[in-house]
This record gives C-alpha cells, structure tokens and sequence, in this order.
C-alpha cells in the first residue's frame, strides 16, 4: 500500500506541470489583450505607458520564462493581481471559495439523500413499475440540462405564486437563514441532477452484490431480511458507490459554474466567467489552477481509498 | 432496456447467425427483426428512431421549417401558440420553431463532427499508447491525465474564450477534449488483449506495426470506439449548449438551443413562455434519446463497460 500510494503522489508531479501549462498557454492565447482595451476605453493615456505597464507585468518576455515564474509564483502562494481591479487574486478566491464548497456540499447532500434509498428501492424491486419510473427519472434527470431547470425555475415560480430568491447574497456566517434560502433551490436542481446517475450505479451495484453466494448464505441461515439487506449488501454495494460519490464531487465543481451563473451566486464559476469576458488573465489562470488542484487532489483521494479498499488496484 | 441486468443481446443475436448459416432457420425480414429489437430494448429503439427523425429534421431544415429561423417578424413580437406560429415568436419576433428546426443542424453538426474527429483521434492514440507501451505510453497518459484534471467545462470557457468562440472553435475544442478523455479506455481495452498469441504470431510472419494497428488491434476496440462514440454524442450537444448559454459557443444570431436560452432573454421569458420551455424540453428530449440509445449499443456490443463512467466527461 504504501509503495503504491508513493507512486501514486509522484504521478501527480508531471500530470500538475502539464496542466497548469496547458491553462497558462491557453490564457496567453486570448485575444484582445486586456491592455489594449484599457488604451480604448482611455484608462490608459498612451502608447509608452502601454509598454511601461507591458514591461512591469513581464508580458514581453518569453512565454518559457513567463511560465517558471507563474509556477514559482504558485508555490510561494501569489497568484497576482487582478488587471481590473487591483484585488489579490488570492484574496478573491478567498471570498468566492466558500459559496463554492457550500453549494457543492449542499448539491451533493442532496443527490445523497435521494439516490441511494431510490437506488436501493429500484434494485429490490427489480423490473417492478416504480423501477422502470425510477430509472426512467434517473435518465431524465440526467438529460435535462442544469442551465435550463435553473432557467426555469427562476422564472415561472416568480409568475405564478411571486416567489423571488433573495437577490442580494448573503454569507452563511453573517446571516444563515437568508443564506439557506438562497441556496436550496440551486442545491436541489444540481442535486437532483447528479442523483440521475448515482441512482443508476447503486442500482446496479446493488443487484451485483445481491446475487453473490454470501447473500445467499445469509438468508439460508435464517436472517430477517432487513438484516441481510442493511448489514450485508448495502454496506458491501455502497463501496463502489462511494468512490462514484468522490468523483462527482469533482465533476459537480463544474458543474456550479453554469449554476452560479443563473442564480448569481459569487462563487468561484461565477469568478472564472466573468474574468473571461473581462480578460483579467491573472484572475482566469487562478480560478481554473483552483479548479485544477481540487480535481487532482479529489481523485488522489478516490484512487488511495480505492487502492485501500480494493487491494487488485495497487498492482494494476 | 427491457433486458435484465446480466449479458446483453449478443449472444441470442450471434446463436440466431449461426442458426441462419446453417440454413436452419429462415433469414427474417427487416420488419420483423426491427419489431424484435424493439421488443427486446424498447427505450433504445424508441431512442434511436428520435434521433432519426431529429437527424431528418436537420438535414430538410430548409424545407420543413416554416419561417427564415433569423427574419424578424416586425409586429408579431413575443406572440404566443398560435396556428401562425406553432411554438410562438420571440422577443425580435423570430418564429420559434423555425429557430428549433435550424438549431437541431447546429447541435448535430457540432455534435456529430466533434465526436467523429474526436473518437476517430482517441481511438488511435489509445491503440498506439496501449500497444507499444513503454516509455511512450507513460507520457502520453501524463497528458490524458492532464486533461482529464481540468473539469470539462472549465476547460471549454477558458478554451473558447481564447480561440474566440465560433462553431468551428466549438467543433474543435470538444474533439482536442475527447482525443485525451476518451483514449484511456481505449488503451485499456488494447492492453487487455495485447497478451493474445496472434500478436505474436503476427509479428513472427513480419507483420509491420501499422498492420498489425489496423487488422488485429482496431477490429478489437472498435465495439469500445463506438460505443464511446454513442455516448459522447448527447454530451456533446449538452456541453454545446451549456457554452452557447454561457455566450461561448456558436454566437448569435444562429440559431441555438442554448443561445436561446441566454441570459439576454431572460426578461422576455416571462412575457412569452415559451421561448424558454420549448429549446430546453427539445434539448432534454434528445439527449435523453440519445442516452438511451447509446446503453443499448453499449449492451449489446460491449456489456463490460456497463455502468462505467461514460455519460460525463
């Protein structure tokens, strides 16, 4: 295990460098380099402060340098300014963080609370109606597209009964009931979605567990059948599915982007979007390094719990 | 999606074969066998024929739709259903359902060129990484990991707002994606069989590496390809329009199901409903079609991949 979990944390080393080279490349590509939309917009009087302030970024020099800086840069914890604003793009993500990791946790509650009973239900009554009504759901949820049901959700509620979520946000520490209420309804919509394919996995992996020859021993020797369902196949189908759970986790964080955006929501997908219609590159490199990290150490989590649990894994 | 959870199709089909080599068996109609497949999986057939019909519609766009999707209609502003209008006009006072017909030929042709560009590239990057192995094998999974840490949306924001976004920076963007995302199951399937005898018999007789790429290895992933192929496609069409929601993907004034439901309608919405109902329920409709058909092609061609991740990339 251990041998395996170096190894693991040493891959990590390459996959980091080369993603953070494919961000900062991509951003270097941009067009219409924010400077010269300062120059339009008058902020900047002339063409020499234009190369004075191009010089002082160290955006003339080459982009191999420009990269070892951004990395060193990275490990000494400064992600520079924002172009706009003057802000730490640190201390932005700071404050955008937590509406992330709340609507995410929220989300992910949700999709929790709902899949694995419907799963488990549907896989006991295999082939039943309220199977084929749970799986068909589960699809459904799974094609509706988040930024519609958001869409529409935030539109007819108000037409019908005058229903308008708080618009100003409100922090969970400051004032908690207006800060739930303004997170339910997009924690529920990007829940339900995720529940469409956590109800097909626990689904599945409960009807494999149930017909393996332990189950069958379980019942031979008499136990009710509430003790074979909760003690021996559940707790045997949900490892599966908790790893499942751990990469959605990372899939839902980009999943807010879109959902931010509908219920503006100052996350950190609400961040990244409105750095790229501002071109505020520093800003755009630090929300999607952000999104990165968190992707790369979530699926460090998934595959050091998976080679824990499942010992085949390590010698793959 | 009729069958019970265990094996698939395949073997009553390949039985049914030799039954009908044999000569014991009468070669059924087409009629007959299409009634069987759908006896047998009828969420996948009925997901099939809606995208054909989806597929039919987009290709005679032209001619079926009843109005130009962009010729504002002055005067008939924000109109409701109506025999003139059968889905209602929007807020420039664009018939609707001419704008869903249009949009269905932007979806598919973004969908359908993204994913043939995109699974035909991880097909052969996943053959040639999981064959040769090695050193080579080892940077490019560095790579597909690389890309497979940066969440998909993320990436095409970012991606799109640098390339500029058009259908072409859309159609390319998604393949780059799958060329990477989708390769490591290819190679997985390639590392699986490479320890087969005829491999080796094949490199003995002097088989060359492109022979034995192309006769022995690609008739063994092509099932995976495809089916990976099948699935990409509804992401496709979503990711395209979450983008164009988002104002990254095919720019207005072409008709779109997700530029439809941007943000700049949004205060229209209220007035005429539906311009916000019609594209996404469409939307929903086919994606949907396209999931369900795409399991039922994973069932019968490759069951193994049953449950794996392969609706979200």
């Amino acid at each position: 295990m251990r041998d395996y979990a170096i190894n693991r944390v040493i891959l990590l080393i390459p996959t980091f460098f080369i993603t953070t080279f494919i961000i900062f490349v991509l951003v270097r590509v941009m067009p219409g380099d924010v400077l010269d939309r300062l120059l339009q917009d008058g902020l900047i009087a002339n063409q020499e402060q234009l190369e004075i302030m191009r010089t002082e970024m160290g955006i003339n020099r080459p982009i191999v340098n420009q990269y070892f800086e951004f990395i060193g840069d990275i490990f000494r914890g400064d992600l520079g300014k924002s172009l706009w604003t003057d802000r730490k793009v640190i201390n932005r993500i700071g404050t955008a963080l937590p509406v992330t990791l709340e609507i995410t946790f929220l989300g992910m509650l949700v999709a929790v609370v709902v899949a694995i009973p419907v799963g488990v239900f549907a896989a006991l009554r295999q082939d039943s109606v309220l199977d084929y009504f749970f799986r068909s759901s589960a699809f459904i949820w799974v094609a509706a597209p988040t930024f519609w049901v958001g869409t529409i959700v935030i539109t007819f509620p108000a037409i019908w009964w005058g229903y308008l979520a708080p618009i100003r946000y409100a922090r969970l520490t400051e004032d908690p009931v207006t800060n739930l209420q303004q997170f339910i309804v997009p924690a529920l919509i990007l829940g339900l979605g995720l529940s469409g394919s956590l109800i097909r996995i626990t689904r599945a992996m409960m009807l494999e567990v149930l017909r393996q020859d332990y189950i069958r021993t379980a019942r031979a020797k008499g136990l009710v059948e509430r003790v074979v369902i909760y003690q021996h196949a559940l707790k045997n189908a949900m490892i599966p599915v908790a790893t499942w759970i751990g990469l959605d986790i990372a899939f839902l964080i980009g999943g807010t982007v879109v959902i931010e955006q509908i219920f503006t929501l100052p996350g950190m997908g609400r961040l990244l979007v409105d750095s790229i219609d501002l071109r505020d590159w520093p800003m755009i490199q630090g929300a999607a390094l952000f999104f990165t990290i968190w992707i790369l150490l979530v699926n460090l989590i998934v595959d050091l719990s998976y080679g824990w649990l499942d010992p085949r894994v390590r010698y793959e | 999606m009729g069958m019970r959870f265990g094996q698939g199709n395949a073997g009553d089909a390949a039985a049914e074969q030799s039954l009908v080599a044999e000569g014991l068996r009468p070669q059924r109609s087409l009629l007959n066998r299409t009634w069987r497949a759908w006896r047998h999986k009828p969420l996948a057939a009925t997901g099939g024929l809606v995208l054909l019909f989806v597929v039919i519609v987009a290709l005679l766009a032209p001619w079926i739709a009843p109005y130009n999707p962009l010729y504002p209609n002055l005067g008939d502003e924000l109109e409701g259903i109506s025999t003139t209008y059968w889905m209602g006009t929007d807020n420039l006072g664009r018939d609707i359902l001419s704008r869903i017909i249009h949009g269905a030929r932007v979806s598919l042709i973004v969908a359908g060129t993204s994913v043939g560009i995109g699974i035909t590239g991880a097909t052969a990057l996943g053959m040639v990484s999981g064959y040769i192995g090695g050193r080579l094998d080892r940077y490019v999974q560095r790579f597909v990991d690389a890309f497979m840490s940066i969440p998909a949306l993320v990436f095409l924001l970012v991606a799109a707002g640098a390339l500029g976004p058009s259908l072409q920076t859309v159609i390319v963007i998604l393949a780059v994606r799958y060329v990477f995302t989708q390769s490591r199951l290819i190679r997985g399937s390639v590392i699986s069989i490479k320890e087969n005898q005829y491999f080796d018999s094949a490199k003995a007789v002097g088989v060359p590496l492109t022979g034995i790429l192309w006769r022995y290895v690609l008739p063994n992933v092509a099932p995976t390809a495809l089916v990976l192929a099948t699935a990409a496609v509804g992401w496709a069409i979503l990711a395209e329009a979450s983008l164009s929601f988002l104002g990254y993907g095919v720019p207005p004034p072409s008709p779109t199901w997700g530029g439809m439901l941007a943000f700049e309608s949004r205060d229209f919405f209220r007035q005429q409903w539906t311009m916000a109902v019609a594209p996404g329920v469409i939307l929903t409709i086919v994606v949907f079609s396209m999931n369900m058909f795409g399991d039922g092609v994973r069932d019968v061609l490759d069951p193994r991949l049953r449950g794996s991740r392969t609706e979200a990339q």
